[in-house]
């Protein structure tokens, strides 16, 4: 038994595809929790609503709390989302456990849990993204960000992976206004003799992002290959030290989910991303 | 359609429907019947539910005997029921393929290929367009490398999809069904032609290049003019050599001509040479 098993673990390493293979979202979000008091705005698209940006005006400060985690300074609920945030960091597996509600992070402003330093100059920022529970809600996502403040409404540049396998580089150029983004997607048609309808998605092994001055270079590993850039790098003014680090967020306003972050590189250099 | 899986019913059908296409290039006026798709190779559709052909239907290739740039020799691979055709331009180093072609999948294929004969590893690549950008999104432009002619020959091929998809794809034993990897880009807000500032707008690829280094086959792109990356991983195929390597397009309908434009090809017969 215990050799069949890791025969099955060998297998599994040396096979990133079939790792990768065959893993369902739920495209319809789960109710809020009893007693959440969720703005209509603040719905994720479903089958019975149409997801909308926040009012202009509206905001919600955001709450730090000064304590150091792995290699991050400190923690912030950008945007304060209705439900708080909380991380931790096992140094054993090199890995941050994020759990977030929040709305988005997407339109004119945020709610994220962010793990974060501040830094000036180049930067590479790397990671693997894990999903205690693959099945959670699809939008939710993990970036790997750039911001001038912890405002909800901060210029900001990022990579991001999503519950559904999608990957991309974001960006708010100015304060407060929308976002524009590049996307990439990865699958497989269906097996034969299978189950399986449509499109089967491949997870990325792993994401990154350098920043070298002002250019930002989204990379990828789609299936174990050695990360590679991907896309164009895109411009985004900074002005001197900027806040660096990882977050997550449900996609849910009041729904707090978990991801899990491993293998962190986050270095003052270009060319480290690996 | 049981008649349609007799030999000599195909081949009767399909020298009746050149013959006539013949004809009518050399009498004008004369109304030709269009020829007859079998309802297996009509494209998923709101009325149409896409399935694969009769697990015992073929075509023989085509070959013209017509060397085109690089390329040694054209074909029609699993004879489409249009014949295709191809143009070099020397001024600007660029392939114009037409074709028709129920699809590059399944069991068989369907598509014209300018080819050569390789052996050992090879380096391919090419910038892709397509001459009407209102075509079939499912139409497509490939760099192949198979085995034979033959419409269910085992390969390894890249193609760019008139939407834009992206795919590396095997048939890794002949008559059997093709498996891929795909890859699918789009922008919100970053590109023009959305409807509003928050709509997917697809992003084509810049380049696409397929790599063979002993059995392992390679896709390569640059979105974005990027330099060529490797794009997931690498697909294990075995070909004995010689093999057929080159470039091809179909339009993923049966009996409909559409062409694609690849540009700037670069091959080579070695490994490390995709840019």
């Amino acid at each position: 038994m215990r050799v069949v098993l890791f025969a099955a673990l060998a297998a599994l390493a040396v096979s990133p595809v079939l790792i990768s293979s065959s893993w369902a979202q739920s495209l319809e979000p789960p109710p809020p929790p009893p007693g959440a008091n969720v703005p209509d705005w603040a719905l994720p698209q479903s089958a019975a609503h149409k997801q909308v940006p926040p009012p202009a005006d509206f905001h919600r400060a955001s709450v730090t709390s000064d304590t150091p985690i792995g290699q991050f300074d400190a923690q912030t609920d950008v945007g304060g989302a209705l439900a708080p945030g909380s991380a931790s960091y096992d140094p054993a597996s090199k890995t941050y456990t994020i759990n977030s509600a929040g709305y988005n992070i997407w339109y004119q402003r945020d709610e994220f849990r962010y793990l974060w330093k501040k830094m000036s100059g180049d930067v590479s920022l790397a990671a693997t993204v894990n999903w205690p529970n693959i099945n959670d809600f699809h939008d939710r996502k993990v970036v790997l960000i750039f911001r001038d403040s912890l405002d909800d409404d901060s210029r900001q540049i990022m990579a991001a992976q999503h519950g559904n396998g999608m990957v991309h580089i974001s960006w708010r150029p100015e304060k407060g206004s929308q976002m524009t983004d590049v996307e990439y997607r990865s699958a497989r048609q269906p097996k034969l003799g299978t189950d399986e309808k449509g499109p089967q998605t491949f997870h990325p092994t792993r994401i990154g992002i350098e920043k070298k001055g002002d250019q930002f270079q989204l990379y990828i590993s789609w299936q174990g290959e050695a990360l590679h850039p991907e896309g164009a790098p895109v411009t985004f003014k900074t002005n001197g030290p900027v806040y660096v680090g990882i977050g997550f967020t449900s996609h849910l306003a009041a729904n707090v989910l978990t991801a899990k972050v491993a293998d962190v590189v986050v270095e003052n250099a270009v060319g480290q991303v690996r | 359609m049981w008649w349609w899986k007799m030999p000599s019913v195909r081949f009767a059908s399909l020298a009746l429907v050149l013959s006539a296409t013949a004809a009518l290039a050399q009498t004008p006026g004369v109304v030709v019947p269009a020829p007859v798709v079998p309802d297996w190779a009509l494209p998923d559709s709101p009325t149409h539910k896409q399935v694969a052909p009769p697990p015992d239907f073929h075509r023989d290739p085509i070959t013209v005997n017509k060397p085109i740039g690089i390329f040694d020799n054209q074909t029609d691979v699993g004879a489409a029921l249009a014949p295709g055709d191809a143009s070099y331009d020397s001024a600007d180093h660029s392939y114009t393929i037409t074709s028709a072609g129920y699809n590059i999948w399944y069991t068989r294929d369907e598509f014209r290929y300018l080819w050569k004969k390789m052996s050992g590893d090879v380096s391919l690549a090419a910038t892709i367009t397509f001459p009407d950008p209102n075509g079939f999104g499912d139409r497509k432009a490939a760099l192949v490398i198979r085995q034979g002619l033959n419409d269910d020959s085992t390969e390894a091929l890249v193609a760019q999809h008139g939407a834009g998809m992206v795919h590396l794809a095997r048939r890794e034993i002949q008559n059997t069904r093709i498996k891929d990897m795909e890859y699918r880009v789009g922008s919100r807000g970053g590109l023009p032609g959305g409807a509003t500032p928050d709509s997917l707008v697809t992003l084509r690829a810049g380049r696409i290049g397929i790599e063979k280094k002993g059995d392992v086959f390679q896709l390569w792109i640059s979105w974005q003019g990027e330099p060529m990356h490797p794009e997931g991983a690498p697909v294990t195929l075995h070909l004995q050599a010689p093999f057929y390597v080159g470039i091809g397009f179909t339009s993923h309908l049966a009996a409909t001509l559409s062409a694609a434009k690849l540009s700037d090809v670069v091959l080579e017969n070695r490994s490390g040479a995709v840019r």
